[in-house]
């Protein structure tokens, strides 16, 4: 992996979770997206993705959520991005319209919360 | 660390166990400042110890050579000439480190390498500090910056010249980059450029497009507004 960004899992149950650090560009889209494709299985229904700790993403990146999200959406999962709100990544994904495709979430703990299905007792 | 003025002090730092010497050494990250044109010098052990001496001894030598300046070249040989026996019981390693402060306009040339682009952004992100931008604004001209840097990388080269510049000027705030490769313009290709453009158009107040017989010049401009620090 490159120097300037790994990609970590952090699964929340059968919930993948992959935790981007660094910076996003597009000489590192290509192995974060495959790092972060490899944590889903076919009994995951939800791919979360937690930017909180990225420092830099720009149109690369964004490309790469698009990508990811259109991915999933064929398979039925779904992607949720974890974003610290009104910072820089985050209006990079309001000014690209991600923000009206794919879910954002202020913590992780918020997204998990979404994900889990209503449960009857 | 040297600073600018040329004195030469040793960083409070914590040891830690070697590295490399076991999988359950753990260690401890700290952040020290590093001006422009200081000099940070890593040394192995082998530099300050001698048989027979105090390692104080070796280290205020160390300090003495460090602070007499000259460029980083000449600071490795002046310490090697003087802290290096002939015959000696350790092996020894240096690393000296200058980051050079930046000029009022920023102009060269960079390999059409998208490594590049991370190199880019860190002397853009200096440079537009050191002229009071804020973390929003430097955030903004930056990724704009690397649209048209990674445009120039990916669309402009045929074989043979393999290389863009990247200029920048800032006068009474008004920011203006430039970025030149000495390709052929191509069209962007597939969905994925297509957002490029619009991009910079949204994160700068004017974007110029100029597709020249010597290649493609992209200039970007915006005017900073907030204070920065």
């Amino acid at each position: 992996m490159s120097m300037l960004v790994r990609v970590h899992q952090e699964a929340a149950g059968d919930v993948p979770v992959g935790v981007v650090e660094g910076e996003v560009d597009s000489s590192t889209s290509a192995e974060i997206h495959a790092a972060l494709r490899s944590l889903l299985t076919n009994r995951s229904t939800t791919l979360i993705v937690d930017l909180t700790g990225t420092g830099y993403l720009d149109s690369a990146g964004v490309n790469l959520l698009f990508a990811l999200d259109a991915e999933l959406r064929q398979r039925q999962q779904r992607l949720r991005v974890v974003v610290v709100p009104a910072s820089p990544i985050a209006r990079m994904l309001a000014i690209t319209g991600l923000d009206r495709t794919v879910p954002m979430h202020a913590t992780r703990a918020d997204a998990l919360e979404q994900t889990r299905p209503p449960r009857s007792s | 660390m040297i600073r600018r003025d040329g004195e030469a002090t040793y960083l409070p730092l914590q040891g830690s166990m070697p590295l490399g010497v076991s999988g359950l050494a753990r260690y401890r990250s700290e952040v020290h400042a590093f001006e422009s044109e200081a000099t940070l010098v890593l040394y192995t052990d082998g530099l300050v110890e001698s048989p027979g001496k105090s390692i104080d001894d070796g280290l205020e030598r160390l300090r003495g050579l460090a602070a007499r300046g000259g460029t980083t070249d000449a600071l490795c040989a002046r310490l090697v000439a003087q802290l290096v026996p002939e015959q000696r019981r350790d092996d020894v390693a240096i690393l000296a480190a200058r980051v050079p402060s930046l000029p009022e306009r920023l102009g060269r040339s960079w390999p059409a390498d998208r490594r590049s682009l991370a190199q880019i952004r860190l002397v853009l992100r200096r440079w537009l500090r050191a002229r009071g931008a804020t973390d929003d604004e430097v955030y903004d001209i930056i990724v704009a910056c690397q649209e048209a840097c990674s445009n120039a990388i990916e669309h402009a080269y045929g074989p043979g010249r393999h290389s863009f510049d990247v200029q920048a000027t800032c006068e009474e705030r008004h920011v203006r980059l430039r970025v030149a490769d000495h390709g052929r313009w191509r069209a962007p290709r597939g969905t994925n450029r297509g957002r490029g453009m619009p991009m910079m158009e949204r994160l700068m107040d004017r974007v110029t497009l100029d597709r020249a017989d010597d290649g493609t010049h992209v200039v970007l401009e915006r005017t900073l507004r907030g204070q920065g620090s």
